[in-house]
């Protein structure tokens, strides 16, 4: 408990939840869709345990850039529904709400709008993702020291996307039909990042009544 | 902008539209009056000849007594009465319509009278006829001082080649009523077209080189869109069509022992449904109430959306289980929408055709079963192997040893889709005959219509290509006329100019009917030069590709894009009361501004889908495998100019559309994607996929470009090593044979000085007998 207000009135976080909150009716709509997911057959709890002889960094590493990529592709599916207008800020629900912070032209945690977000933290990311020093691409070349960190930052930043898509646009993706996509890639984002604690559960929150 | 509304295009994509269209194409409607002077001259010497009959009641032995005596009057030196013998011909070819009630009637003696025509050696008289024009040198240098060119300058070739295009197209077409000697003389006629015997070359060629004289400056009365039109179709004819392409595909695949084709593509495209990006939702709705197992409504279209995210794994059988119950309420809102989209949509719903696939079953939905090449299945192992071993092995596909199982499922299943192309065989069969000249000997070189083309037009290759292409960019309606230094409207102006409004208005329509149809034949005749030379040997192919690159043919088919292109597709350059055989039998009706600007009720204009369409496939054709040429459509900004054709509702169109972007969409960037999930989506859907192409996801957006040089020099190494192994001489080389039969040896005369048989037997034992071999010299290298 005392933790949940020390977030709140840290204002050096870039989580903060919302002041206010509101009971779950849209929630429990949300648990309706979250049934739907593709039957794929894939056992996705399995699927993202570490191979044998596979070296951690790496299966992170193919991970990451393959969830960036689907996850943008999946923000840009309803990229026209998030506007300046429809999300001034980007939010996860009415209790949490995200800042971007970063070291360059936002030092301090900064209120902006979801569509900005989502272009900066793709930029980020993907800044991240072409540095050789930090995802290296040719055979031999070592992941840097503090790699697994670096991913567990871009993952959290990730999961923040479902967060927005699945409180503010998820009507967007029932009239699309993808609501059995975005589950699964959920799911599968979810499963990996519990499987290698990578994403603090504090941060889960907003989504931590979608059924599993 | 155009109608964003473009309704499904009822489009049947083939060699060449109608037979009655294609005919009327022949004609600009300045010519037009022209029909009556034909029919003049005929009737002249035919009432002279033969009183009071008509043509359609002669019988065969008196028709051809009559073509027999025409043909006699085209050998007089007096060029007039030539040229007045030549339009009872022409006018013989175009159907006697004089003496005919309606348009069928014209066809039908029209069809007729040209194969009785070629029975009777016209073609072959007017072939003459045709080089003594080209070499009228008057007539040039005429041409050359007149300050304005019309088509007065161009009567006599203009007559000449509308009778060779009339046997030729009504000869081409076969017709089910066909007599079997007219199936005869097909044959033969395509038999002369193709193996001449007494020029030394093929008859395409002569027209080839009416189009680089013309674009030289020296012949500019040349009516350069018949020469064209007939160029067109005696490549159709000679070398077949699209239909005859695919069956000589699967004959030599077959031949070369290579496993069938995974599908039909003409069928395949055939049963593709254009993809409506405004009603992206409805296909995705559709989808999921498939999904859902709704019996009751009828889809609005089979083909399954969009899945990207689908994990299912096509190998496997299909989920049998019943999906999650789902709750109704929800349902019914979607449902009535479904009802509201549908009754908006036109599509009436057509299910795909899925073709028996023999080998491996491939992921419903999508309409091309997955490809993989050789080398794709090397790059993939070698990455493992470098990742999980550390070391490589070459081009080895069987070696697993060492690596995971996944990697080995993975190429168990790149293997189950691999696809030879009948272009890698003779690439590798290639760099075989250039290796081991000696031990492999002659290439047996089968002599086809396509083999004897591509050898006589090897010389000049390069310059009939940059001809054609200066013409198309003439041609094309983003260009300006006075900047081109070639008039490709000779042929089509009038003597004396327009002077009312609606003279100006036929003219005008006249000019761009004109323009497009010199688009439509130029771009048919380089799509099926690309295609048949491609299959013939790749290495013939490339050499055309190059030189086509060379001369900026990707630049220019992008300019061409780059216009509103739903408004090309929509033109009504054509006035239907003026179009043969319409206006031979009909009473011309009054024309005024309004009919002229209402156009014809269709809903597209034929020739010019079919001739973006061409673009689209000779663009894909040049820059397929091609990284270099990939970038130059990334370094044109393609990707802007093509998305704007996507517009264009049909599918066939947009489905080469979509491959030019996915090529590129690796180099286009996230955002780029980000912003275009709809198109994305539907290349997934409509395009081919490679396994292991990176296409969605890949980010290089820096491609090296110091490859590109190198990419090209290789290849034009390669083949300019192919064209001089099969088609130069064998100059003062190492491996010209050496005379080693004694008797030829000794037959040999041989200056001797005059008292050798008194010193010979010294000599003999001076430079002979007493050299000793040094056999070990054998060995060094000289």
């Amino acid at each position: 408990m005392a933790l949940c207000l020390k977030q709140v009135f840290n204002k050096d976080k870039t989580f903060r939840p919302r002041k206010k909150f509101e009971p779950g009716t849209q929630r429990f709509e949300l648990y309706k869709k979250a049934q739907a997911s593709l039957k794929s057959g894939l056992d996705l709890k399995t699927v993202v345990q570490l191979p044998p002889g596979e070296s951690i960094n790496d299966w992170i590493a193919v991970h990451v850039v393959d969830f960036f990529n689907r996850i943008n592709l999946i923000y840009g599916t309803m990229s026209e529904y998030c506007t300046e207008k429809s999300c001034p800020i980007m939010s996860g629900g009415l209790k949490y709400e995200y800042r971007w912070q970063d070291d360059s032209k936002y030092k301090k945690p900064t209120k902006l709008s979801a569509p900005q977000y989502m272009c900066m933290l793709m930029d980020w990311i993907e800044m991240l993702i072409n540095n050789e020093d930090i995802f290296p691409t040719r055979i031999g070349v070592p992941f840097p020291k503090q790699f697994q960190q670096v991913c567990t930052k871009i993952l959290t930043r990730l999961f923040r996307v479902f967060v927005h898509v699945y409180i503010h646009h998820f009507d967007s993706i029932i009239n699309m039909g993808a609501e059995a996509h975005v589950n699964t890639c959920y799911k599968h984002f979810y499963y990996f990042i519990r499987e290698f604690s990578l994403v603090d559960h504090r941060e889960l929150e907003p989504l931590v009544r979608m059924p599993q | 902008q155009g109608s964003v509304d473009c309704p499904n295009l009822e489009f049947e994509y083939g060699d060449a539209d109608g037979h009655g269209a294609e005919l009327a194409e022949l004609y600009s409607y300045t010519e037009e009056p022209e029909l009556s002077t034909n029919r003049r001259c005929f009737e002249e010497d035919f009432h002279a000849q033969v009183q009071g009959r008509r043509w359609l009641e002669l019988d065969r032995t008196q028709q051809k007594a009559y073509v027999m005596r025409l043909l006699d009057g085209l050998e007089v030196v007096n060029r007039d009465k030539r040229l007045k013998v030549a339009r009872a011909i022409l006018y013989l070819a175009q159907g006697v319509f004089g003496d005919c009630d309606n348009e069928g009637d014209v066809l039908h003696w029209s069809r007729h009278n040209s194969f009785l025509l070629y029975q009777l050696g016209t073609f072959t008289a007017f072939l003459e006829l045709l080089n003594m024009e080209i070499d009228n040198s008057q007539a040039c240098s005429s041409a050359l001082r007149k300050p304005a060119i019309s088509l007065a300058d161009s009567t006599e070739l203009r007559v000449l080649l509308s009778v060779m295009y009339l046997m030729v197209e009504n000869i081409r077409v076969e017709q089910e009523a066909d007599p079997p000697e007219w199936k005869t003389c097909r044959e033969t006629f395509r038999m002369e077209l193709s193996f001449p015997v007494h020029t030394e070359e093929p008859f395409a060629l002569l027209l080839f080189t009416m189009v680089t004289k013309f674009c030289s400056g020296h012949a500019p009365h040349f009516p350069m869109k018949k020469v064209l039109l007939l160029l067109w179709k005696v490549l159709l004819f000679t070398l077949g069509g699209f239909e005859a392409l695919q069956a000589m595909k699967v004959r030599k695949r077959e031949e070369l022992g290579l496993p069938p084709l995974p599908e039909d593509s003409i069928q395949v495209m055939r049963s593709m449904r254009a993809a409506s990006p405004p009603t992206y939702s409805i296909e995705l709705m559709d989808q999921q109430q498939q999904k859902r197992g709704h019996r009751s409504r009828r889809p609005l279209m089979k083909q399954d959306s969009l899945d990207i995210y689908n994990e299912r794994d096509p190998f496997k059988n299909d989920e049998a289980g019943v999906d999650e119950e789902e709750n109704d309420d929800v349902d019914s809102g979607i449902e009535g929408e479904l009802d509201l989209m549908e009754r908006d949509t036109i599509i009436p719903a057509m299910p795909a055709q899925r073709p028996p696939i023999e080998r491996v079953s491939f992921p419903k939905g999508l309409p091309w079963a997955p490809k993989v090449r050789q080398k794709d299945i090397e790059h993939f192992l070698e990455a493992s192997r470098n990742k999980f071993i550390g070391f490589t092995l070459g081009q080895d596909t069987e070696t697993l040893i060492g690596l995971p199982r996944p990697i080995h499922e993975s190429v168990k299943t790149l293997k189950q889709h691999k696809y030879v192309s009948i272009s890698d065989i003779q690439i590798k069969n290639e760099e075989e005959l250039e290796r081991c000249p000696m031990s492999l000997g002659e290439e047996d070189v089968q002599e086809t219509p396509c083999e004897i083309l591509y050898r006589a037009m090897l010389y000049n290759l390069p310059q009939y290509m940059i001809a054609l292409l200066k013409i198309l960019l003439a041609a094309a309606p983003t260009s300006k006329a006075k900047t081109d230094s070639i008039n490709i409207l000779a042929d089509v102006l009038p003597e004396e100019m327009p002077i009312t409004v609606l003279q100006s208005m036929k003219l005008g329509i006249d000019v761009n009917r004109h323009k497009e149809i010199i688009v439509k034949s130029i771009s048919a005749l380089l799509l099926l030069l690309l295609k048949h030379f491609k299959l013939n040997h790749i290495y013939q192919f490339e050499y055309v590709s190059q030189h086509l690159v060379f001369a900026n043919c990707i630049p220019l088919i992008l300019k061409f894009f780059n216009q509103n292109i739903l408004s090309y597709i929509t033109a009504k350059n054509s006035i239907s009361v003026l179009d043969y055989p319409h206006c031979t039998v009909c009473e011309l009706p009054e024309l005024t501004a309004e009919s002229l600007e209402a156009g014809d009720n269709n809903q597209f204009c034929w020739r010019n889908l079919f001739s973006c369409i061409n673009l689209l496939r000779i663009l894909n054709k040049l820059t397929k495998w091609k990284h270099s040429r990939t970038m130059m459509l990334v370094v044109f900004k393609s990707a802007p100019i093509l998305k704007r054709a996507l517009k264009v509702k049909q599918a066939m169109m947009q489905l080469y559309v979509l491959k030019l972007l996915k090529i590129q969409t690796k180099y286009l960037g996230r955002q780029w994607r980000k912003s275009n999930m709809k198109t994305m989506s539907a290349i997934y859907q409509k395009v081919r996929h490679r396994m292991n192409d990176d296409w969605a996801y890949g980010n290089d957006i820096d491609a090296r470009p110091w490859d590109f040089q190198a990419e090209e020099c290789t290849l034009r190494a390669n083949i300019e090593a192919f064209n001089s192994r099969r088609y130069d001489k064998p100059q003062d080389s190492e491996f010209a044979p050496v005379d080693n039969c004694l008797q030829s040896v000794l037959g040999q005369r041989l200056e001797l000085p005059e008292d050798f048989h008194y010193s010979y037997e010294l000599w003999l034992e001076r430079e002979v007998f007493s050299q000793p071999i040094r056999w070990e010299e054998l060995l060094h290298y000289q």
